[in-house]
């Protein structure tokens, strides 16, 4: 399991992510007073033995998460009957995340942990260092299955089956408490 | 003009060889009473790089720059590396925000900069060619020939040696921004903005001084919505005859080629293609030359071997293009001191002693600086080495694929660095086991880097796999695309002028940029296609413009061939070159002083002012990758011209992003009464980076929402936005729908039921239509 950027060359500086576990995961989104779950339009292209990861998404919605639809990823949700949170840009989230006033998606206050999953590479990256530099203590989480170094925490490169290990080991974590 | 220069004007003048009566003289020029008074003169003619600093301030007051730095640290200096990471400061006091700022106005520069000596030069040139009194012409429908010159600068330019003392003061203002750039210099990050919206105003003004001067001398197409159609695409080269590539920006070596051509009867014998903003341009002088295509395809047509002399100019041009020529036996000319090459300088020597020398290999590139030399080198070398190279080709044969993928160990390091995360590492692993059909699938996503053979540790040629799986492909890629047709009309000005800033045309949109596409070559064919249909004025310049004629219609025509090039509703046009972007913010510029008579001369903040509350226009720059996009970008921003980059533009590191739900900011001044007026966030970002095509095109429609659209206008505005929401979304109505109905007229009568309902859930009250503004000065009472 490998902990260099997944695009080799997007290395920012000295302040790099910790090594995700799916358990350790599981319990930092359980420990959260208002986690946020921010899925991209990745999440129905990769598959992870056998499912969409948009699905594992709607699993962490299920477990309380709330969700932001980027892109166009509202209608996918939609369409398997699941109903976000708020659906808008990346930028447009990232940009409220990163002001301390924002009183998050409900209006019932600010958000300490943010999950990012199925945002393109690149661009998820320049999001996570914008809440690196301007939101940092925001815990934030890159949960696809590659290294994201600008996240707080992120999964190492996974292959298949071990990203599914990992999103299992998450979700038992998380139904664990509840 | 320097603010210490000497005006002496004298009414009448007594002197031995006559009487002279309405003298004024500038010094070091002479200007007649007419140009003197051809309008009065607005506040700020050439302005410096803080005269218009309040206007910049006004914008990032209200869209504020937000950073996604690309790099945590500083490395300019000797006191670095300096980390910066979240609030440390380094050694010279610098911040995070304002390193960005700095790091994107550097960019802005050089891109800025590329523009404004492709200025420099071909003026020059011109100026040799032609004579400095060859008269700026472009045509009996157009009368404001330069807005952005007349805007800016206060001056009309009548002749191309009237542009050289524009490039100058374009070439002052560069320096001193550049200088502000130094260590221990501009401590603020919204003044480092300030500066950067200066550069790209110098760009716009570069660009269209470039090509009004190519335009008049060249006699390129003078806004002609019926521009001719070329041919586009790899498919389109006739390899036959002897080729002769030209690639970059800078047209004036490959006009020579043409001419050399036509002089000596050889252009039914010689076939003349171009890749980027050179095949453009050569199109709009010769229209039997061919696009190859964007930057994108430098290295698959390079390697295919069909070219047998490539001519470099300059601007995104690969450093590389020596090794990979040298690869098929190609010789290299480059013709621009901007890319030497390491080459031997030949300007002054004997033709056929150059020639003598390529041709036997003696050399294999040549910088020969001269455009004429350089033209009879190319042509008399392609003819000559043609037969011999036999179209020699660094491609392996498509029966090799599948012994080359055999090395593959499936590291995946190809895919790792490939900028859009191909699958490239599945598909050779396909390969090996005699399935090419994934590698010719990543074609069409390909961006044609390139990184992904420097990252393979067996050599793999990833991206030639890719290029002969889909040769069949590349053979019919043979598409029509409309010429440069370069500004718009007054005339058409004149048509739809009223309808866009009463909003009832739903918006201009300029799909401009480079081929770093997200998903693939096509999506700026179907963004065009969809606001076509709706009723949109489509335009396009530089590479995208290329891409837009691979959509084909369910009649197999290409967009250009299905709709009129008139700048129009649901016309599509393509201006040019990167250079004629500058003609789209003529044209918004346009609106506001030929429909609107607002004052032009030296009055930018106004007009700007103008534009951002009323001209519902957006570029869409989707497959972004270089510098100049930058400051093409943020000229258009200063204008009051919003920006949706693709997503890889989020590497750019700063946006301009408004905050719908911080209902303060979205306030203007009503010029009619003085009141402050809630607007609603219109447009709410000045630029910002889409996720996907479907995400832009929404994004496209609302960002052409103005402050001052009529009741209908905002209507069938709201309408397209509502459409596509349903249809992208799967939603009925857009979440803010209640920010953009300011009275209920706004309303598209089909959903009024339905948004009453909404809007009364929300608590909306009705606002005002307000004759917008932001600047208090225009206030009338």
């Amino acid at each position: 399991m490998s902990t260099l950027p997944w695009q080799t060359a997007n290395i920012m500086g000295p302040k790099v992510a910790s090594n995700l576990k799916g358990e350790v995961a599981g319990k930092l989104i359980q420990k959260a007073k208002r986690p946020l779950l921010v899925v991209g339009m990745n999440s129905v292209k990769t598959e992870v033995a056998g499912r969409r990861l948009i699905e594992y998404a709607i699993d962490l919605g299920k477990a309380g998460v709330r969700i932001v639809a980027t892109a166009h990823m509202f209608k996918e949700f939609s369409d398997r009957g699941y109903k976000v949170d708020a659906d808008m840009p990346v930028m447009n989230i990232t940009d409220r995340l990163r002001d301390p006033d924002w009183k998050g998606i409900d209006g019932k206050g600010a958000h300490d942990l943010v999950v990012f999953l199925g945002v393109p590479y690149y661009l998820e990256s320049q999001m996570l260092s914008t809440l690196k530099h301007y939101a940092p203590n925001l815990t934030t989480i890159a949960l696809d299955a590659e290294f994201q170094p600008q996240a707080k925490w992120s999964f190492p490169n996974l292959k298949d089956k071990e990203f599914e290990a990992e999103l299992v080991g998450m979700m038992s974590a998380l139904k664990e408490k509840s | 003009m320097a603010k210490d220069s000497a005006r002496l004007k004298a009414a009448e003048i007594q002197s031995s060889f006559g009487v002279i009566k309405g003298f004024d003289l500038s010094i070091g020029k002479i200007v007649t009473e007419e140009e003197a008074e051809w309008e009065p003169m607005g506040p700020t003619p050439f302005p410096a790089v803080e005269t218009l600093r309040s206007w910049d301030h006004k914008l990032l007051a209200r869209y504020k720059p937000f950073y996604s730095p690309f790099c945590d640290m500083c490395c300019l200096c000797t006191m670095g590396k300096c980390d910066l990471t979240a609030g440390k400061r380094g050694a010279c006091g610098i911040n995070i925000g304002t390193q960005q700022a700095r790091m994107v106005l550097m960019a802005g520069l050089m891109g800025c900069t590329a523009h404004l000596a492709h200025a420099r030069h071909l003026t020059e040139h011109l100026i040799k060619k032609y004579g400095s009194e060859a008269p700026i012409a472009l045509g009996t429908e157009i009368n404001v020939e330069a807005p952005n010159v007349r805007l800016i600068c206060g001056t009309k330019p009548k002749t191309i040696g009237d542009l050289e003392d524009l490039i100058s003061y374009c070439e002052r203002e560069v320096t001193q921004l550049l200088a502000s750039t130094h260590t221990g210099q501009e401590g603020s990050n919204l003044d480092y903005e300030s500066k950067l919206l200066h550069a790209g105003m110098i760009d716009l003004l570069g660009m269209e001084i470039a090509d009004i001067a190519q335009i008049s001398t060249y006699g390129f197409p003078k806004g002609s919505p019926d521009a001719p159609l070329v041919e586009y695409g790899m498919g389109t080269v006739d390899s036959t005859k002897p080729v002769i590539l030209c690639v970059g920006h800078n047209v004036a070596a490959g006009v020579e080629v043409v001419d050399y051509l036509r002089g000596n009867k050889l252009d039914e014998k010689v076939e003349v293609c171009a890749i980027c903003c050179t095949a453009h341009d050569i199109t709009r002088y010769y229209t039997k030359a061919k696009v190859v295509g964007p930057l994108s395809q430098q290295l698959r047509f390079i390697r295919s071997g069909v070219a047998d002399v490539i001519m470099t100019d300059e601007q995104c041009v690969r450093t590389d293009i020596p090794i990979e020529a040298q690869a098929v036996k190609a010789p290299v000319i480059a013709t621009n001191a901007k890319i030497c090459y390491g080459f031997p300088e030949r300007t002054a020597d004997p033709i056929d002693q150059i020639v003598n020398d390529v041709v036997t290999g003696a050399q294999n590139g040549v910088l020969v600086l001269d455009p004429y030399k350089a033209a009879e080198v190319a042509v008399k070398v392609a003819v000559k080495l043609a037969p011999k190279r036999d179209k020699f080709k660094a491609l392996p044969d498509a029966n090799k694929i599948v012994d080359i993928a055999k090395n593959c160990t499936g590291c995946s390091n190809c895919r790792r660095a490939c900028p859009n995360d191909l699958h490239t590492d599945d598909a050779v692993q396909a390969a090996k086991k005699g399935d090419v059909a994934k590698l010719a699938e990543l074609y069409e996503y390909c961006i044609g880097c390139g990184k992904c053979e420097e990252a393979c540790n067996k050599d793999i040629p990833v991206l030639n796999l890719i290029t002969v799986a889909a040769e069949r492909q590349i053979k019919a890629e043979r598409f029509k695309m409309r010429s440069g047709r370069g500004p718009v009309l007054d005339t058409e000005i004149r048509n739809v002028g009223s309808p866009i800033v009463l909003g009832e045309i739903p918006g201009i949109v300029l799909f401009a940029g480079c081929s770093n596409y997200p998903q693939g070559h096509s999506e700026v064919g179907e963004m065009a296609a969809e606001f076509l249909k709706r009723g949109f004025i489509v335009t396009a310049s530089g590479c995208s413009a290329m891409d837009i004629s691979r959509y084909k219609t369910e009649e197999g025509k290409s967009l250009y061939e299905e709709y009129s090039g008139d700048f129009d509703r649901g016309c599509l046009s393509n201006v040019g070159s990167c250079v004629a972007n500058a003609h789209v913010a003529g044209a918004a510029i346009k609106v506001a002083s030929i429909f609107a008579r607002r004052p032009l001369r030296g009055n930018y903040e106004e007009l700007a002012d103008y534009i951002l509350n009323r001209v519902g226009a957006v570029g869409i720059v989707w497959g972004t990758y270089s510098q100049k996009a930058v400051s093409i970008g943020t000229g258009a921003n200063r204008l009051g011209v919003p920006v949706i980059l693709g997503p890889h533009g989020s590497k750019y590191r700063r946006m301009y992003l408004g905050r719908a739900d911080k209902d303060e900011d979205w306030y203007v001044h009503d010029a009619r009464t003085g009141d402050r007026v809630y607007v609603g966030p219109v447009p709410e970002h000045l630029v910002y980076s889409a996720e996907s095509k479907e995400e832009a095109l929404i994004w496209g429609v609302k960002l052409c929402l103005r402050a001052n659209d009529t009741f209908k206008g905002r209507s069938v505005k709201l309408s397209h936005y509502i459409d596509l929401t349903r249809k992208l979304l799967g939603k009925d109505y857009p979440d803010d729908i209640h920010k953009f109905v300011r009275i209920e007229s706004d309303i598209p009568l089909v959903y009024k039921e339905d948004l009453m309902k909404i809007l009364k859930s929300k608590g909306w009250k009705p606002t005002s239509i307000p004759d917008p503004t932001l600047l208090k000065r225009l206030v009338r009472t």
